[in-house]
């Protein structure tokens, strides 16, 4: 993973040391400088062992952009991620898988139709567009809610509260853009799987013995048609913190998608891009790791196995 | 669930109740708030690139002599007043006895000597070329500053040096200078910069001791949007009060908005062609490192055929289409707004538009279509371009496609190529393209413009590989020309020699526009004034950001946060409540079926 971190941007089009000068008026002597400075002048594998053993000490270089450490500069960007995703992630989650259950349960009518369709319709949607859409709508006709940031600029006399209701407000947006573009996946997994569960013996049985059908949605369908749903969340999670770039960059919010548009941007980045990687790399692993676990406590027949 | 369900409802209200108060108890500061697309660079103004950085440091810091913004002539900063010796060598400037750091430390002549020596003794690259012709630096008195320099110098009242504080500074070290992050920013300047989030905002609070009067507004607040989209909707929304820097289309889709004024300002700057012009020799790979060999095509360095390709192309269409009239239609280096060196040619001289004329020249060249399949050839070869576009210019698809019907037309055959700039730097520096669109910006002196094309910058800022004896020297010429007349003559002789031998087809000088909301504030007002009238904010000077007024006094500040938010809230918590009570209804009703 980290030889495959390493080599990927070096690939990328661009020269850190010619982006920069090109913006500045400098000497030749100077580019020198700045060669040295980040190293650039070494030959790639030098650069490549200076990098795995800056790794393993846990150094991860210092950003071009930001001119400081890449560990600060993603430490400030890792929690409006962690906010906004996690609330949409949430949100998609349980309104999605609702929605692809009460769709299931009705499968042909014309709840099903449209539940259907609004899955796909969002899942297939740029995210970037329905932003711009939200925004449009929610901000500019109606006003209710402001269109970029985490919070007012320059908001700094106000009382907790209001830098609470300050925050939440300008999360709305984003996180509904969010929410829409992750539901539809929830909509249609939950769906097939809830159907696919109902076609099983033990709900034949169950009807059988003359339950009623709510319960039996409720006790036998769902709790079996949930195993496909949490390998799903748990990866999302992992995507977490990987942000998501496209709306982060429409709504100007602080993240580390907005961070990674940035990285690739201005130079490209190496260290920064390195040590964003490195995160959503361990991240989707982790995730994984859960999801397993996970579906071993849930699953008797995955944990004995 | 029933815990869940009371700590939501609980929060829900807290939050409902702050945001009441919110609304009543807020500080009524005045706020303009300014709408970039570029972030800002830090507060040091040794390491500063993007544009707003030289604003936030221009509200800042002082400069010795500022640009009067009647007409950009010389116009008294920190010294009132100055004067030259009759040979041009010594220019002394008495300076402001009122001024004052923003520590309250009065501003002498001590600083100001210690800021050009410091950018001398360290040749700080962003200040050096314009101030390496100063010899010595004498302080005679507390208010009196003597430069001596070593040759006559044009740019001694143009030197655009940020004076700083010798008492803070002389406590940084030399090879600490770049990453100083001189935070508080100690400055004399009408604003104090005082917080910057990377990435979102820049905040700025007034200085009312300012020695010029006090600004009539509380803060600044620069905001950097990554999308020129939402920015625009920002605008339209009131959460920014002026805005700079966004494509046309979006700028049109600003025009004729109630509340909103639009202005379309010329700007020093140029979109062109560029040609591939390297011919790889020892000097130049040895001197400047250029690459070994070039991918360009050899019939581009016939000048001949760059002019074909100039009078296959319709300057004027471009203008109107293109930049839907914002802007005007492109001939030499040096833009119009520089009014006094731009060189107006008479229309004889003109390589307009005329396919006819391009094929003759073609034809000149030895370039003609002898197997009939549209496209010129010569020696069995078919002449086949590439031209490289940015993706980075909304424009660039509209650019290509103008140039693909004419080229055509010419019997020039054309491969256009979108990329992003750093591809498009990688594939001009290693001499692997044959023609360009990108575009430069002028500073208000001709200086830097005219360096581009000089033989020294290969390597530098140079995007042809042009090399043109007799203009290199004269622009060595034309910066030691105290003459204003005199120096002008050279620049647009310069100017001529470029535009004959078209290492750039020069398409058409941008406007940039600008957009501010007209409900807020009052005091707007464009720099210069005079002759071109140019842009509000962003133009070097401070005008706007001392005239702007609130409209109606304290009302200006917080109507954002205020009126929908608490109702909203409500409403949100009201819906929150619904869903959870209903969950719970099932849950109860699930249990009691169990049971049952």
């Amino acid at each position: 993973m980290l030889v495959l971190n390493f080599f990927l941007f070096r690939i990328l089009p661009g020269d850190p040391e010619r982006t920069f000068i090109r913006l500045q008026r400098i000497s030749p002597s100077q580019i020198d400088e700045v060669e040295r400075e980040f190293g650039l002048d070494r030959p790639l594998w030098v650069q490549f062992f200076d990098y795995l053993g800056d790794t393993a000490r846990g150094e991860l270089g210092i950003s071009y952009v930001f001119s400081r450490p890449v560990a600060e500069v993603i430490g400030t960007a890792l929690w409006p991620t962690i906010l906004l995703v996690g609330v949409a992630t949430l949100a998609a989650t349980v309104i999605g898988t609702l929605m692809g259950i009460w769709g299931a349960w009705r499968r042909g009518s014309p709840i099903d139709t449209s539940l259907l369709g609004f899955g796909l319709v969002t899942y297939a949607m740029p995210e970037f567009w329905l932003g711009m859409l939200l925004i449009l709508g929610f901000a500019v006709a109606l006003g209710w809610f402001p269109t970029s940031f985490m919070t007012t600029p320059g908001l700094v006399d106000a009382s907790a509260g209001a830098q609470l209701v300050d925050t939440m407000e300008h999360l709305f947006l984003p996180a509904l853009t969010l929410t829409l573009a992750l539901i539809g996946e929830y909509v249609l997994i939950m769906r097939s799987s809830v159907m696919e569960a109902m076609n099983e013996e033990y709900v034949t049985t169950a009807r059988a013995k003359g339950m009623r059908e709510a319960l039996i949605l409720r006790k036998h369908i769902v709790p079996n048609a949930l195993l496909p749903l949490v390998t799903l969340a748990a990866l999302n999670i992992g995507f977490i913190v990987s942000g998501a770039i496209a709306v982060e960059t429409v709504f100007s919010w602080p993240g580390l998608g907005l961070l990674t548009f940035r990285a690739i941007n201005g130079g490209p980045d190496y260290p920064l891009l390195q040590g964003l990687f490195l995160l959503f790399s361990v991240a989707v692993i982790l995730a994984n790791l859960l999801a397993d676990l996970l579906l071993g406590l849930l699953d008797p027949r995955i944990g004995r196995a | 669930m029933v815990v869940v369900l009371v700590a939501l409802v609980s929060v829900l209200a807290g939050i409902a109740s702050a945001a009441a108060q919110d609304s009543s108890g807020e500080d009524e500061k005045v706020v303009f708030r300014v709408g970039a697309t570029n972030d800002i660079d830090g507060f040091n103004p040794f390491k500063i690139v993007e544009i707003p950085s030289y604003e936030v440091m221009g509200l800042t810091y002082d400069l010795l002599v500022e640009t009067s913004p009647k007409d950009s002539s010389p116009a008294p900063g920190l010294a009132e007043s100055w004067e030259t010796s009759d040979d041009g060598l010594t220019w002394t400037f008495h300076l402001n006895k009122d001024a004052r750091w923003h520590d309250g430390k009065p501003v002498t002549s001590e600083d100001v000597a210690y800021t050009y020596q410091r950018i001398l003794d360290e040749e700080q690259g962003l200040y050096i070329d314009a101030v390496k012709q100063i010899d010595s630096i004498e302080t005679p008195d507390k208010h009196t500053v003597v430069f001596t320099t070593k040759k006559p110098s044009v740019q001694m009242l143009n030197t655009y040096v940020y004076i700083l504080p010798k008492h803070i500074w002389k406590d940084v070290p030399a090879d600490e200078t770049k990453s100083f992050k001189n935070e508080p920013v100690i400055g004399s300047g009408p604003f104090q910069a005082v917080e910057w989030r990377e990435g979102q905002f820049a905040r700025l609070e007034a200085n009312p001791d300012y020695f010029r009067g006090a600004p009539h507004v509380d803060e600044v607040i620069f905001q950097f949007y990554d999308n020129a989209d939402t920015m625009v909707q920002a605008l339209k929304n009131g959460e920014v009060d002026y805005i700079y820097n966004m494509p046309i289309n979006l700028f049109k889709s600003l025009q004729n908005q109630e509340g909103i004024e639009t202005n379309s300002a010329p700007d020093p700057g140029f979109t062109e062609l560029g040609f591939n012009l390297y011919e790889p020799t020892p000097e130049a790979i040895e001197e400047f490192g250029a690459p070994e060999k070039t991918t360009g095509n050899p019939a581009l360095l016939d000048p001949r055929v760059r002019e074909a390709i100039n009078w296959a192309i319709d300057e004027e269409v471009l203008t109107d289409k293109v930049l839907q009239g914002e802007g005007v239609a492109g001939s030499t280096l040096v833009p119009p707004a520089l009014a006094t060196y731009h060189l107006e040619l008479p229309e004889s001289d003109i390589q307009g538009f005329d396919i006819e004329r391009s094929r003759e020249l073609l034809a000149q060249a030895g370039w003609e279509d002898t197997n009939g399949d549209g496209t010129v050839d010569k020696g069995g070869e078919e002449l086949q371009l590439r031209l490289f576009l940015r993706t980075e210019d909304s424009d660039s698809a509209t650019q290509g496609a103008f140039l693909e019907d004419w080229f055509e037309k010419a019997g020039i055959g054309l491969e256009t190529k979108v990329m992003g700039d750093t591809a498009l730097t990688d594939a001009i520096y290693a001499a692997d393209y044959d023609m360009f669109i990108w575009g430069w910006g002028s500073e208000a002196d001709p200086d830097f413009i005219l360096s581009v094309l000089t033989c020294d910058q290969i390597m530098g800022w140079s995007d042809t590989f042009w090399c043109n004896d007799r203009y290199s020297r004269m622009y060595a010429e034309q910066k030691e020309q105290l003459d204003l007349d005199e120096r002008a003559a050279t620049v647009k002789e310069m100017q001529r020699i470029a535009y004959e031998d078209n290492p750039y087809v020069i398409l058409y000088y941008d406007n940039q526009l600008e957009a501010w909301r007209t409900d807020k504030f009052k005091g707007w007002s464009k720099t210069p004034s005079d002759a071109d009238p140019g842009q509000v904010a962003f133009t070097f000077t401070t005008k706007t950001y001392m005239d702007l007024q609130p409209l109606s006094a304290g009302g200006a500040g917080g109507d954002e946060s205020g009126g929908t938010s608490p109702l909203l809230f409500v409403g949100l918590g009201v819906v929150a409540i619904a869903v959870l009570a209903g969950i719970v209804v099932l849950i109860r009703r699930g249990s009691a079926e169990d049971r049952a």
